[in-house]
């Protein structure tokens, strides 16, 4: 098992998607293509450049930090189902 | 008047001065849509619509002017709103029902419009195409012509459409249908309820079949939203760009460099363009750009990290489809393999590659530095000139979707756009106009002296085809 194939793996079981032999093969072969294809980043010089604000000048409005009211009434509405208190989901394991 | 055939202005000014009721044109186009190609759509609002559109009626006749009044409008399957389902083509979303609206939305139905439909994505809203669930498949079928819904739907007859303009497919297609799409600053519309795949760049793009129309739109969804905290309180006006402006006094940047980088139909559809601005009295600077394909991988290193980890809140447990498993474990790895089509899996599993221990430095903190760069040479580009002219995309046909690289690549005049930050005009015959943050009016404005060179572009290269 070479780097990459240990490193899919690992991300493979990270972000829990099942996956065949045979899909996990041609991951493997689309990673090393992809790899390939930002090869050129790391050719890139990226040395000293300073952090860009996406714009400037513009004013920005900051809400206080603290607690606001909730409205139960509406944040019901959004569950399914609401029960004590509680949103109900569907029973996944007994 | 058909109102398939006429712009937005003309259909609020018909409603307004009471011509026409909104309730009658809407159900005009509804069933215009309904004879559509039904992939186009993910959904069509009748009832709602009719329903809106009365309202519509109702304030007109209690003396209310709507800058959009009665106006068709559809937004893409990434956007919230009430009463409508969101699908994202994909089982994970399974019977979801978004309890709010997209802010974008909201105001511009405030505005008058009417949402008669949503149009299908690709897979989990991905730009690219791929995908084994049922919605997916739409834009297999549909030719591979255009990667958009929102802008067929457009060009079909509903007048105005808004969709998730991550990597500028939005902008591709619309000038690939041989309409206008635009593409504000981050910050002049809130992103609230759209369904975000990649936080960095997603936002809301407009499409319209006429340049007048997406000034409106910009004007009805534009403001302070205090849901998104990227929104900016003052949208700066740059009122001396109105559309008298003496082109004399306006640069134009053009970057010859990259014609080589074109196919023969997208490289003379440039020049001529470039030409038109000589011809119009425009004064014109060569610039060069060098940075694009190193930007356009970070701006997919970004994506992939950012989307890996967005898409790992589906799980099936409050919506959307699950697989019934006693092991937690295999509860999740099956669910999200039954729900996530191929790209959405691609890019959860590169992405976290991207973000693990041995690829952090080399592939994820180096895009960081190039983003930075990218928006430091826009910037520097800018400088020299009034607005930048540049390309779309590569090639009038759009790339082969089975190869998922080539379809990244398509994106290489349009996601280094995007991730500098800048507003983008698109026009028909693949060519866009960019200026800097919140030049939006400028664009618009000046627009108009390029509407119809890119209209005569198009016409010609369909009089080619024929």
């Amino acid at each position: 098992m070479d780097n990459h194939e240990e490193t899919l793996e690992k991300a493979i079981n990270t972000i829990k998607i099942e996956v065949g032999d045979q899909e996990k093969k041609i991951l493997h072969h689309q990673l090393g293509q992809f790899l390939e294809w930002l090869a050129l980043l790391e050719e890139a010089e990226t040395e000293n450049i300073e952090a860009q604000q996406l714009f400037t000048g513009v004013e920005k409005i900051k809400r206080e930090d603290q607690p606001q009211e909730s409205n139960l009434v509406e944040i019901r509405k959004e569950a399914a189902a609401f029960e004590n208190g509680f949103y109900l989901v569907p029973r996944i394991i007994d | 008047m058909k109102v398939t055939e006429i712009n937005a202005l003309r259909v609020a000014e018909a409603v307004n001065n009471r011509e026409v009721s909104a309730s009658s044109l809407i159900e005009e186009v509804i069933e215009h849509c309904k004879g559509l190609d039904n992939k186009v759509f993910s959904c069509l609002a009748t009832e709602m619509a009719l329903e809106q559109a009365a309202a519509v009626d109702r304030k007109i006749k209690s003396g209310f002017n709507l800058p959009l009044a009665g106006v068709p409008l559809v937004i893409a399957d990434d956007f919230s709103f009430r009463g409508m389902p969101l699908a994202l083509a994909s089982s994970a979303l399974q019977n979801y029902h978004p309890p709010l609206n997209a802010a974008s939305v909201e105001k511009i139905v405030g505005a008058g419009a009417v949402v008669v439909g949503k149009t299908a994505v690709g897979d989990m809203g991905l730009d690219t195409v791929a995908g084994k669930s049922e919605g997916g498949t739409f834009f297999k079928e549909l030719l591979y012509k255009v990667r958009s819904g929102a802008a067929i739907a457009a060009s079909c007859g509903c007048i105005l459409s808004l969709e998730n303009d991550s990597s500028g497919m939005t902008r591709q297609s619309a000038s690939r249908c041989g309409i206008f799409s635009l593409r504000p600053t981050p910050g002049r519309v809130s992103r609230y309820g759209l369904n975000l795949r990649s936080g960095s760049f997603d936002y809301p793009g407009f499409v319209a079949t006429h340049l007048d129309d997406l000034a409106v739109l910009l004007q009805a969804s534009t403001g302070y939203d205090e849901r998104d905290i990227m929104t900016a309180v003052n949208s700066i006006q740059r009122d001396k760009y109105i559309h008298n402006s003496n082109p004399k006094e306006i640069t134009i940047g053009f970057c010859s460099s990259l014609t080589g980088f074109l196919d023969e139909e997208p490289a003379a559809a440039y020049e001529k363009m470039y030409l038109h601005c000589r011809e119009n009295g425009f004064k014109t600077v060569d610039l060069t750009l060098d940075i694009l394909p190193e930007a356009l991988r970070a701006f997919y290193v970004v994506a992939f990290a950012e989307t890996s980890s967005t898409l790992s809140r589906f799980d099936g447990i409050r919506f959307g489809m699950a697989v019934d498993s006693d092991d937690l474990e295999e509860y999740y790895f099956k669910t999200r393999r039954l729900t996530f089509g191929d790209e959405a899996c691609r890019r959860s599993i590169f992405g976290t590659y991207l973000l693990s221990e041995n690829s952090y430095e080399r592939y994820y903190k180096k895009a960081i530095n190039i983003l930075n760069r990218t928006r430091q040479v826009f910037a520097e580009v800018l400088d020299q000139c009034d607005l930048l002219l540049f390309p779309l995309f590569k090639s009038v046909s759009p790339p082969d979707h089975l190869n998922f690289i080539q379809s990244y690549e398509e994106d290489i005049f349009t996601a280094p756009v995007n991730m500098a930050g800048l507003p983008s005009l698109a026009f028909p015959g693949g060519v866009q106009l960019i200026t800097e943050p919140f030049g939006e009016e400028k664009l618009l404005a000046l627009g108009e002296y390029f509407k119809t060179a890119a209209e005569e572009t198009t016409r010609e290269s369909k009089e080619g085809e024929v």
